[in-house]
């Protein structure tokens, strides 16, 4: 039962980096560095998301 | 002739003393055990003095409040390393490296939601308190708007404030993924 909060992190992490990664390829696909206002939306709305599960979850838990 | 006396009983003096190093070792334990008895009840008032002489707290100097630019120093230097480590990270495991600021603000806010991410399953089986995840849900709510002003701030050319204020949430981020990593490996 040891690490496993540091092994469902090293997980999330590794799983969000690799989205992350692909919109900078699809960015760069599209002859540009920054990555654009659309996917900038649905990575902030991706961690609203997280925001409101994590809270839900503290609801339930309390 | 007499010298030589003198020597040999000095010689015989020593033999005798380390004829029995046993007996000199069970002495020098007797003596540590008792020292430390006494210590422990509070009657030797040299020993307590003697403590006294020792520093009340051992890391007093690195805890010590240090000026603000230190600091700053030091948060910047722990910044860059993390940011060096991500680069080859992601190079090592096939991710593509971010290049410029935009490309580390994406990355650190993806690390906020994988933050909170891990913190919900944790929570859900019963592996993090309560207290903890609200914790946790704190230290990210920082680093979220830190990243927001961060990504203001580049919106309006401000490069150095963008920068320093994602070297702030990479550093909080950092100090809360320690502290979770901790939590289970104590």
């Amino acid at each position: 039962m040891k690490l496993t909060i540091a092994l469902d992190l090293l997980l999330s992490m590794l799983s969000h980096a690799g989205e992350i990664s692909a919109l900078i390829q699809k960015a760069k696909a599209s002859g540009s560095d920054e990555i654009s206002e659309e996917d900038w939306q649905a990575i902030t709305d991706a961690d609203d998301a997280a925001r409101t599960k994590l809270e839900l979850a503290i609801a339930a838990a309390s | 002739l007499q010298n030589s006396r003198r020597i040999n009983s000095h010689d015989h003096h020593l033999v005798t003393r380390r004829a029995n190093p046993d007996r000199d070792h069970l002495r020098y334990c007797q003596r540590n055990r008792s020292t430390r008895a006494d210590a422990g009840a509070g009657t030797d008032s040299r020993l307590v003095r003697g403590r006294r002489d020792l520093p009340a707290d051992p890391l007093a100097s690195y805890n010590r409040p240090k000026p603000w630019s230190q600091s700053m120093k030091r948060l910047q230097s722990i910044a860059i390393a993390i940011a060096i480590t991500c680069l080859l990270g992601c190079q090592a495991i096939g991710l593509t490296p971010a290049t410029n600021l935009d490309q580390r603000l994406a990355y650190s806010f993806g690390q906020v939601t994988a933050v909170r991410d891990a913190a919900t399953v944790a929570l859900q089986n019963h592996r993090l308190g309560a207290s903890e995840a609200k914790s946790v849900l704190a230290v990210t709510d920082n680093a979220r708007s830190v990243l927001d002003a961060s990504r203001d701030a580049l919106a309006v050319g401000d490069t150095k404030t963008a920068e320093a204020r994602l070297a702030l949430a990479v550093s909080l981020l950092a100090a809360l993924q320690t502290r979770l990593n901790a939590k289970e490996s104590t």
